[in-house]
């Protein structure tokens, strides 16, 4: 039974002490440091624990980071990490009368159609892998694809909803804001959650899929730009030099201190004259991590930076190494945005989109996996491929290039931290449109995302309106097939 | 434990044969124990064995839901026993499976991990009653949620009592300690209890900055406080209140708490965030219900049920629109699911709004936490199942241009109770009817005959909604009024009453406004006056100074839940956007259409899927109107908003976040329209007195309501000095950095300049094949001979044009002009089509450059449009024109002649510069042609500074005399930047930042 108001020291509830001490963006690294140093009495944690957010990982795990390469569109699985020879013995005939689909936008329905580029094994493993992602495939021993996906939708807008918060319907709290809030950051200069869109686009359904739904706005995803200010509002116009501003938070520090002095229960008034502490450090330090002069000349050339095709994407996993090592808890950058061929979303021809968006990504992603891998922070990083869904193995009408939606089947891969490199897990049929063996719903993948960053996905909840909610309601399964 | 009990069963179920009603004790060999089963072994089960089943063992083995076949909600259930047909109520200990269950654990099972096992003492009752013969009075049956217990709440539960008009204490002490009304004899009672008092009153300048922004959400002015404190008249408070609560800016800022509440906003959300056409009418009526203070069961009757009002009236069907203001997913992956789930959202919305309850949990099982069995929800969702689920249509509701709900059929197929909530195991139909928690009002409906328009059904749930027997219609909406003004309800969970929810700090006082409420024919306005005029409310926000403060001892009662002193409130995101421009004397005060959208900047649009025409900027006039009419889009909140916690609109929000972090200082420092804001007070204060002092005594009357002390006298004429010598430094040196206000003159000539007088080639036919920039090797050249331009000799003020079809003519660049996202357009023109899109200029290109193209062209209403990303907000008109855009360092501006007529801070985002070029349509996307002339077309790849500008248009101005701009129309802009107006800025830009701005104490 609860008591009227939870009471704590100093005057303040827990539910605003952890969002309003003007942290940075460590809201909760505070609430774990108060709970440390006993500020808050075990007996008030004790009473309502489910309130509570976790001060701490709930298993030991070494992942620190966890990086989403998300590729926005849904690549296609049979082109790409699902080989299916069975397409090439059925190429040109029609898909079976048994399979049960959704023909997503009602769209033309062709014929069975093989892989647009040739399969070969990499590593030690031998994982196929297409030649889709030449440079990726180098590091097969590294990855546990998940051949066996599957999600609750065939419309872009409410898949990568679900992708990203586990449900189809917009208002939740996506992946990052759950992985910030049970671990919280170790940088209060920077954003917990950070988010690189790619320069063509947002993705469908736009801030739902990065929001912190029923929690603060401080767990939502913060978009990061990989040129000039990384963030929102970061710096002032370009007439407010310097000097200027120094002058304007002195005073302003002057007014608020001489105004909290008049005045007593003055926690959210300290709070406040903290924050624009904060603001002017995150000046500082924010643009750091954007900024590449204290990388060599080879990492640049790894990453394919000043090259086309991959100077963007390669930048964007060049920033996600450089955020790794500041502490940043959750990145995520987007492949393809916006719609259509902008995106992976390959109806007008597997070769011409998924050859471009790859040619893009590949060797960047290597390049990640590559460095994190030199600096020892791949034991620490957990990184995720994919997109919100997966694509036909039939074209969309004779002879034409280009794949329809696919729910019922589809590929991503994680590597990293706490991830048994170099294994297939689950399968699709032998014609790669559905999961048949093993399969791994999103909230499987979520709550294996969160076991491997130490979450229990049962136990990581929010108390709101009278439930406690879940990143995977009462869904969920660890995969622990591909655990380490 | 089993030998324990092998011997005590033995022993004690002999003893028990013999002395069964006698015995008052009995031990076990383990020297464990067992509790009496009493002389009366009815009262043994009343008090000891069924509490403990409900608690425990009744979730899962009911009638309903029989886990494990067994239902032991009854005598009867328990003799059936379950699955195993076990008899139960065998006396055997050892072998009753009951007793075996519970004492391996297994029952009750663990949840999550987490053991449930009962605890020793509860095993022990079980076993005594089983051991004594399982005594279960007849005909008693178990339910749920027969009384509350310490996992749940019950029937019993507080908030479901009917409302108790406490008689109000007649103590003269109280009264006599100053209680201002009865508010404060209740809180004063509390102050007893807990050994605190009043504060101090808040001075006259406090309560009124406080009344002024608690009631209207805008700063009061000087002139206002001059007025109160010049009022000789006692009740010179009271008069003040009636007067503020009679504004309609009252309204606009309660009517926003209701919004948060029914999760308004102007889209639907999802891929195609399409707008809810006239959506804004709601939020109109909102605030016009709680302006003219309708009575607040009228107002509740008007949103579940307007449409089925007699008499039919469009203020009453338009309430309604609540039900359809939520989010809406035009392309769900499972339909069926999606018409539960758009129940779900119903039924949320209502019974949180309405009644402070969380009806929603009982959508798949029983409520885990208050008595709202699974027959609830569905007796809920069947007032709403004759309505259009899954449509989203925007016609006429009976006859009115109105977004509203109504019933699609007066026969609607039945609803029935679904199996853990799968659509697609129903169970036994369901009726409509009430929330069976209030037993008095759960009556069968009234049927309608099938040739009635509609069930009527939403209409007679209202009415028990309404009906005074509902305690819980008028506490919740109190307490909201009360949270208002205090920042916490007297239950602090407002939208949560439930077993969940806090309890309310002062139960009396929440029910004697709640009485007050209703017999006042439940209008609102006296219940905020009460509050008000309350001492409780018109207290300080610090502590007596004989209170410790800091050190020492903690303060009694840090959570100030029983207001020992009034709570210090942060404004909130709009109170936060209104006062900023209140205090540059931007604000516009025009009420209610359809909302203006504000500039946001390129980098907040980089998390939208559709660039193209996602977002356009209403005029600055419109973007100077109250946050309340802020065009809510679900895909983008504006960040300046979203981080000072604004509601999330996919859910009921009863109560904002409340945070403080350091994003927001960057915003207030940082964000275009602080700074534009800052000129804007600066160039008033400009326009005042020449004094310093003076200028800055009005700065300070403005923002603070107050003169400045000595010290922040001085204190902000260096903060000028120094700023103004800055800027001064910055005009001099006139690097780039400084900003358009002294810029460097490095004019650059175009990089392509077409002049329909100069270097057109003709064919025979006059029609154009190509047309050549005179300075460098760029041109431009017909398709085909069908689709060239034609030229027109003597077009505008005798100078030749080149003229446009509209149907298919265009040209093709032959080279890039463009180098990044700094350029500038410039056009002599006219148009003739009137509507439609159409291009001047373009790069478009469907292969990859859909959503980064360059394009400069109209579209309806001869509005322009300069890329996908920004629009004018004046028209061009049908005369001839000189048109400039601008996309440079500091932003994106539009000029028709002189006049600005848009104009973005921060440029387009990256732009994909590597697509040809064409004039007169839009790239290769074969539509969108323009219909009229060009007589030039100039492009430059920076973006032009004023001085440039000034020197272009003047030359052109010669060459076309008619287009000159007409001196007196033009348009104020926005202030001149210099260095002494920034520095005033500066100044201003510091109090709007300041914690005296931010807070109301």
């Amino acid at each position: 039974m609860s008591s009227p108001g939870k009471s704590y020291p100093c005057g303040i509830t827990r539910r605003e002490a952890v969002w309003q001490m003007g942290g940075g963006f460590a809201g909760l690294a505070l609430v774990d440091l108060l709970s440390k140093s006993g500020f808050w009495g075990t007996d008030a944690m004790a009473a309502e624990p489910e309130t509570r957010a976790v001060g701490g990982p709930h298993f030991t795990t070494p992942v620190r980071s966890v990086i989403f390469l998300m590729m926005n569109g849904a690549p296609s699985q049979v082109d790409t990490f699902d080989f299916k020879p069975a397409l090439r013995k059925y190429a040109g005939k029609e898909m079976p009368q048994d399979k049960n689909f959704i023909n997503s936008g009602g769209r033309k329905i062709g014929y069975l159609t093989p892989e647009f580029r040739k399969f070969r094994p990499g590593g030690k493993s031998g994982l196929l892998i297409s030649d889709y992602f030449p440079e990726v495939r180098k590091h097969a021993d590294k990855l546990a694809v998940i051949n066996s996906c599957h999600t609750d939708s065939h419309a872009h807008g409410s898949a990568l909803v679900a992708m990203n918060t586990g449900s189809v319907f917009i208002g939740r709290p996506s992946l990052g804001s759950w992985c910030v809030y049970g671990l919280g950051t170790e940088n209060e200069n920077l954003p917990g959650y950070v988010v690189i869109m790619d320069k063509r686009g947002g993705p469908i359904s736009g801030q739902p899929n990065y929001s912190a739904g029923f929690m603060p706005a401080q767990f939502q995803g913060t978009l990061f730009r990989p040129t000039g200010d990384p963030l929102l509002d970061l710096s002032a116009p370009p007439h407010i030099r310097d000097d200027v501003q120094r002058r304007q938070l002195e005073m302003i520090e002057a007014l608020n201190s001489s105004h909290m002095r008049q005045r007593s229960d003055v926690d959210h008034l300290q709070a406040r004259i903290r924050s624009y502490e904060l603001a002017y450090r995150m000046q500082a330090e924010a643009p750091q991590a954007v900024s590449f002069e204290d990388e060599t000349r080879q990492t640049i050339e790894m990453y394919g930076i000043g090259k086309k095709p991959t100077d963007e994407y390669g930048r964007n996993c060049l920033i996600a190494r450089r955020l790794v090592e500041r502490g940043v808890r959750f990145i995520q950058l987007y492949s393809g945005g916006g719609h259509l061929e902008d995106t992976w979303d390959a109806h007008a021809g597997i070769e011409s989109n998924h050859g471009l968006h790859a040619a893009e990504v590949d060797r960047p992603i290597a390049a990640l996996l590559t460095d994190l891998e030199q600096r020892g922070l791949l034991e620490e990083t957990l990184v995720i491929w994919g997109g919100e869904f997966g694509r036909m193995p039939f074209s969309e009408g004779k002879n034409a290039p280009g794949r329809n939606h696919n729910p019922y089947g589809f590929s991503m891969w994680l590597a990293g931290g706490g991830v048994k490199g170099g294994i297939r897990y689950g399968a699709t049929d032998e014609l790669g449109f559905e999961a048949v063996q093993d399969k791994a719903h999103v909230h499987d993948v979520h709550a294996t995302v969160l076991h491997l960053a130490g979450l229990d996905h049962e136990h990581l909840s929010y108390f709101y309106q009278g439930r406690k909610e879940t990143l995977t309601d009462v869904h969920g399964r660890v995969i622990r097939d591909i655990i380490a | 434990m089993g030998y324990f009990l092998n011997l005590s069963s033995g022993l004690l179920a002999g003893l028990c044969l013999l002395t069964a009603t006698l015995r008052t004790q009995a031990s076990d060999p383990a020297g464990e124990q067992l509790p009496a089963v009493m002389a009366q072994p009815e009262n043994f089960f009343e008090e000891r064995v069924a509490p403990l089943l409900i608690k425990r063992c009744i979730e899962c083995h009911n009638g309903q839901d029989r886990v494990a076949g067994l239902d032991l909600t009854s005598s009867k259930g328990l003799a059936a026993g379950g699955e195993s047909r076990e008899d139960l109520t065998s006396l055997d200990l050892d072998s009753n499976l009951l007793i075996e269950k519970i004492e391996s654990g297994e029952m009750p099972p663990e949840e999550k991990g987490v053991s449930r096992e009962l605890h020793q003492s509860e095993k022990q009752t079980l076993r005594a009653w089983v051991r004594d013969g399982t005594v279960w009075p007849d005909k008693r049956t178990l339910d749920l949620y027969e009384f509350t217990s310490d996992v749940r709440g019950g029937r019993d539960w507080w908030a479901f009592q009917p409302i108790q008009r406490p008689r109000l204490p007649l103590d003269p002490g109280a009264a006599g300690k100053g209680a201002g009304n009865p508010i404060d004899v209740f809180v004063l009672r509390k102050h007893r209890e807990k050994g605190l008092a009043f504060s101090r009153p808040a001075s006259a300048p406090r309560i009124l900055r406080r009344v002024v922004f608690d009631i209207t959400g805008l700063p009061p002015t000087m002139e206002q406080l001059r007025e109160f404190l010049e009022d000789p008249a006692a009740d010179r408070y009271s008069k003040l209140v009636d007067r503020l609560l009679s504004s309609p800016r009252f309204g606009e800022h309660h009517g926003r708490n209701w919004l948060d509440l029914v999760r308004y906003a102007d889209t639907n959300g999802y891929e195609r965030d399409a707008e809810k056409p006239s959506a804004w009418k709601f939020r109109d009526w909102v605030i016009s219900s709680i302006n003219e203070d309708k009575p607040y069961d009228r107002f509740v009757v008007q949103q579940l049920a307007g449409d089925q009002m007699i008499p039919l009236r469009e203020e009453n069907v338009v309430g309604t629109t609540m039900l359809r203001v939520g989010t809406w997913d035009d392309e769900p992956n499972d339909k069926l699911e999606y018409k539960f789930d758009r129940l779900e959202d119903l039924i949320h919305v209502t019974s949180t709004a309405f009644l402070g309850l969380t009806v929603k949990c009982a959508r798949c099982h029983h409520h885990k936490f208050d008595p709202i069995p699974q027959t609830d929800y569905y007796r809920f969702a069947s007032i709403f199942w004759p309505g259009d689920l899954m449509g989203n249509k925007s016609d006429p509701v009976k006859g009115f241009d109105v977004f509203a709900w109504s019933d699609v059929t007066s026969t609607p197929p039945p609803i029935h109770l679904l199996k853990k909530g799968n659509p697609r195991k129903p169970m036994q139909e369901i009726e409509p009817r009430f929330l069976s928690v209030i037993e008095s009002l759960d009556t069968p409906f009234e049927k309608r005959q099938a040739a009635d328009a509609d069930t009527g059904r939403r209409l007679q749930f209202a009415n028990r909604m309404i009906d005074q027997r509902n305690p819980l219609l008028a506490r919740v909406i109190v307490n909201r009024v009360w949270q208002h003004y205090f920042g916490y309800g007297i239950v602090r969970t407002p939208n949560n009453f439930g077993y969940k929810g806090d309890l309310p700090t002062h139960p009396e006082l929440l029910d004697w406004l709640a009485s007050e409420l209703i017999e006042n024919g439940w209008n609102l306005k006296p219940i905020h006056r009460l509050i008000l005029l309350s001492k409780t409310y018109r207290q300080d926000s610090s502590r007596n100074l004989a209170d410790p403060v800091e050190g020492g001892s903690p303060p009694a009662d840090p959570l100030n839940l029983y207001l020992g002193r009034m709570n210090r409130k942060r404004l909130r995101a709009e109170a936060i956007r209104d006062s900023i421009l209140a205090h540059s004397g931007r604000l516009q005060l025009q009420m209610g259409g359809r909302g203006f959208t504000p500039e946001v900047s390129r980098e907040a649009l980089e998390g939208l899927s559709k660039k193209s025409g996602a977002w356009q900027p209403s005029s600055d006039d419109q973007q100077a109107r109250r946050g309340v009419y802020l065009f809510i889009k679900r895909s983008l909140i504006p960040p300046l908003i979203a981080s000072f916690d604004f509601a999330d609109s996919t859910r009921p929000c009863g109560q904002r976040d409340l945070t403080i972090v350091a994003p927001q200082a960057l915003g207030l420092l940082n964000n275009h329209f602080v700074h534009r804001q800052s000129e804007w007070f600066a160039s008033d204060l400009l326009r005042g007195s020449g004094q310093e002092t003076e200028r800055i005594r009005t700065a300070w009357n403005r923002v603070f309501c107050r003169d400045p002390d000595p010290r922040e006298m001085e204190m902000a004429r260096q903060h000028y000095r120094a700023q103004l010598a800055s800027f001064q430094l910055q005009e001099k040196e006139g690097g780039q950095a400084a900003g358009e206000f002294a810029r460097d003159e490095t004019a650059q000539g175009p990089v392509l300049r077409l002049e329909a007088g100069s270097r057109v080639q003709l064919d025979g036919e006059k029609r154009v094949i190509r047309w050549s920039d005179p300075n460098s090797n760029r041109f431009a050249t017909s398709p085909s001979k069908r689709q060239a331009p034609r030229l027109l000799e003597k077009a505008i003020d005798g100078q030749p044009a080149i003229s446009f079809n509209g149907v298919d003519q265009f040209l093709q660049l032959n080279d890039q002009v463009i180098q990044s996202t700094e350029f500038s357009i410039v056009v002599v023109g006219h148009d003739e089509n009137g509507s439609g899109n159409r291009e001047f200029f373009s790069n478009w290109n469907a292969n990859g450059n859909s959503t980064s193209s360059i394009f400069l062209g109209l579209t309806n209403g001869r509005l322009v449009r300069f890329s996908d990303q920004f629009r004018s907000t004046r028209p061009v008109g049908a005369k001839p024109f000189i048109l400039t855009a601008v996309s440079g360092q500091e932003g994106v501006q539009l000029f028709l002649g002189r006049n600005l007529i848009g104009e973005r801070n921060g440029g387009l985002s990256g732009r994909n510069l590597s697509t040809p070029y064409v004039i007169g349509t839009q790239g290769n996307f074969g539509r969108e042609y323009q219909k009229g002339w060009l007589a030039e077309l100039i492009v430059f790849d920076h973006g032009l500074v004023a001085s440039e500008r000034e020197r272009l248009w003047s030359a052109l101005e010669k060459k076309y005399p008619s287009l000159k701009t007409v001196a007196g129309v033009r348009s104020p802009g926005r202030p001149k930047r210099n260095a002494e107006l920034l520095a005033w800025a500066s100044l201003c830009h510091v109090l709007l930042n300041a914690n005296e701005t931010i807070f109301v104490d």
